[in-house]
């Protein structure tokens, strides 16, 4: 059997690398989240809504749609020419495996959104400096809950004739828990307060979510 | 083969003159709302359907653990008839819901937690059911769908306390008439203990008719299967 | 190392269809099947069992390697790896990270150097930096039975595996494997190459094991006969 450490150490230098090669989850998170930020702004303004009142929540829309395509877009490849047949046959444990491949979207999908949060200050006027290590812990907290769910969603719903619209139809119900939490504890973040209780919930989240794919992920590894 | 068991009928029986005694309270005996008028006579149906929709979502749960640790169809087939009859329900609670609010609350939609729970409940567990619609081999179906139906029941307590918190986190204009409001009447009590009754028998009814139609599909792809080596065997 | 699969009369059910049934067989060490039959004869899907890729619907398989039982899943799979007709390896990575992934995910030490010897070995060394998915067909092939023999696995399953190789590409392989202490499992419609890489012979028919017979008890002559009986049997179906 393969150590664990092994395992990630595999898992994340080869996602980085395809990553490098490909900029496809740049172009699926960052670049689409930039047009999804100008359409928020459209759309707030045209409800005679202040725009600098809608930044929390456009972050989040686009960490919520842009990590939606990203996944579906990281777990296509892993399909083609049957690489994920070749993840199953592999003599490591599902729940590892599992572990292995949200650290990776983590790191995928965390990198995008370090990118929008200057560019949601800039545009939406925020004042990210409030209180940066809570306004961190929020998102990366929320992206890590979001990538426990979507790692197992995205190859649940590959099982089936119409993943591509499966997919965010099943997931996105999932994380309005996890959309709440992030929402609200950012929200509090950038007030320059500390949002303990909002965090809390979100790491409760995360545990329950982790120990439900550690131990789930498993029946997954079949054809 | 199986006909209709006496479990069933009684079920059946006793699903019909409760459900008859519910509706004969809730409509007439019980005393009609001081501030709301009748409209608030639906509250029994919205209620009603609120607990067997979650004990349906629960029932999923342990019907697909069971079903991982076992591999035995059967656990599936219920898992799945529980998960459809509670998605009839949860559509019960969202149709008389706003149909409740619209008189008493003025609006046909509010966004109060239990409304935007239910809502997304309802989500869950509708794709809980469609997924099982695109996957063609039985066993992939059961497996595949068992893992869903755990994750979809486990998010239904986060669903539910992340809206709590949300809702006390920013305060609304009071809406009037809460739902605890004006239940004090005995008649009263009692035509929401009938209800409750009646849907949660109709729960168990349908759940187990379900099943049972799942088991017989199941028993017919067996014969089927059968037959075909019957054929290549001569 | 000694390993020992026994198979107790396994069957594998799709729906209504039953795809393999009552197969009773033993694969040890030194064993080189060549598994034959029409298609939808159940050839696939008795590797994809052996493989653990799925259960079996009914029966047993046990393994064992040493005289030991091994019963989890990850000691199964790292007794043996699979090489089908799609290569399992990434198109946005070059040959050599990709043999490089496949190490590490199967806890492999082992350095650049080696891993060019093995693409040497499969001649394939100029796929090294190149990236998988501007390789051409055959090259693809040929990395993709480097990718299975990197595990050294005690047995290899093997489904149609030279399939778009030149006929220097199949000799090399054919050589190789024969100098190699490998077993194999091998699905393949080329009878020639299925009588060449063999030293039994499993004959399929609808599902079933019509025919298991060692080579030694086989005249070339009889061994076609059986084979293109069987592999008729699908057409007239």
């Amino acid at each position: 059997m393969t150590p664990v450490s092994a395992v990630f150490k595999a898992m994340l230098a080869k996602d980085v690398r395809r990553e490098l090669r490909s900029k496809e989850i740049f172009i699926s998170g960052f670049l689409f989240s930039i047009i999804l930020l100008c359409a928020i702004y459209i759309a707030v303004t045209a409800g005679n809504l202040k725009f600098e009142k809608m930044g929390t929540g456009a972050i989040w829309l686009c960490i919520l749609f842009t990590g939606t395509v990203s996944m579906n877009r990281i777990h296509q490849s892993e399909t083609a020419n049957g690489c994920y047949r070749g993840l199953i046959l592999a003599p490591v444990e599902g729940g590892w495996l599992y572990l292995s491949k949200v650290c990776a979207n983590l790191l995928l999908l965390g990198f995008s959104a370090t990118l929008l949060v200057p560019l949601t200050a800039l545009f939406f006027q925020l004042d990210v400096w409030a209180n940066l290590p809570y306004l961190l812990a929020s998102l990366y907290l929320g992206i890590l809950a979001f990538v426990a769910v979507g790692t197992m969603v995205v190859v649940i719903t590959a099982n089936t004739r119409m993943k591509d619209v499966l997919f965010p139809l099943v997931q996105l119900p999932l994380v309005v828990p996890v959309l709440i939490g992030g929402v609200n504890s950012t929200a509090v973040a950038l007030e320059g307060k500390a949002p303990w209780d909002w965090l809390q919930m979100l790491l409760a989240m995360n545990v329950v979510f982790l120990s439900l794919g550690f131990l789930l992920y498993e029946f997954l590894l079949e054809e | 083969m199986k006909g209709i068991s006496a479990i069933d009928l009684v079920l059946l029986g006793l699903t019909f003159i409760v459900m008859f005694l519910a509706i004969v309270w809730a409509l007439g005996v019980a005393p009609t709302e001081a501030e709301q008028g009748d409209v608030q006579r639906i509250f029994y149906f919205h209620l009603g359907s609120i607990w067997p929709a979650f004990l349906a979502f629960f029932y999923v749960l342990y019907a697909s653990v069971r079903y991982l640790m076992t591999r035995d169809m059967n656990w599936d087939r219920k898992a799945l008839a529980s998960g459809e009859v509670g998605l009839y329900f949860a559509s019960m609670v969202l149709i008389t819901g706003p149909i409740w609010a619209k008189p008493t609350w003025g609006v046909w939609w509010a966004w109060d937690a239990r409304l935007t729970s239910m809502l997304v409940m309802w989500f869950i567990f509708l794709g809980y059911v469609l997924l099982r619609e695109y996957i063609d081999e039985d066993s992939k179906r059961a497996r595949v769908g068992s893992v869903l139906g755990i994750i979809g029941a486990s998010m239904v307590p986060f669903v539910y306390m992340s809206n709590r918190w949300f809702e006390t986190q920013h305060p609304k204009p009071v809406i009037a008439g809460g739902e605890d409001s004006g239940i004090k009447d005995p008649q009263m009590v009692w035509a929401l203990v009938l209800a409750l009754a009646a849907f949660t028998l109709l729960y168990f009814l349908l759940a187990r008719i379900g099943a049972g139609l799942f088991n017989n599909e199941g028993r017919i792809k067996d014969l089927h299967a059968r037959m075909h080596l019957l054929e290549e065997e001569r | 190392m000694a390993f020992r699969i026994q198979l107790d009369n396994v069957g594998k059910k799709f729906d209504a269809f039953h795809a393999l049934r009552g197969f009773s067989e033993t694969v040890s060490d030194g064993d080189r099947i060549s598994l034959l039959g029409h298609n939808g004869a159940g050839k696939s899907t008795l590797l994809n069992l052996l493989a653990t890729l799925s259960p079996p619907s009914s029966g047993k398989i046990s393994y064992e390697v040493d005289g030991k039982a091994v019963d989890k899943k990850p000691q199964i799979r790292d007794m043996l790896t699979y090489l089908s007709h799609e290569p399992m390896l990434y198109p946005d990575l070059t040959g050599l990270e990709n043999l490089n992934f496949v190490a590490r995910l199967h806890g492999i030490r082992i350095t650049d150097e080696e891993l060019t010897a093995l693409l040497d070995k499969v001649g394939m060394r100029t796929a090294r930096n190149r990236l998988f998915r501007t390789c051409s067909r055959g090259m693809q092939q040929r990395l993709s039975i480097a990718r299975a023999l990197l595990p050294q696995p005690q047995l290899l399953l093997l489904d149609e595996p030279f399939s778009g190789l030149d006929s220097e590409g199949i000799a090399r392989f054919t050589e190789l494997f024969h100098a190699s202490d490998l077993s194999w499992l091998l699905v393949t419609h080329d009878l020639e190459l299925a009588w060449q890489m063999a030293n039994r012979f499993w004959i399929l028919k609808r599902g079933k094991l019509i025919h298991s017979v060692r080579r030694d008890d086989l005249e070339h002559d009889d061994y076609l006969g059986l084979a293109r009986e069987a592999t008729m049997a699908g057409v007239t179906r």
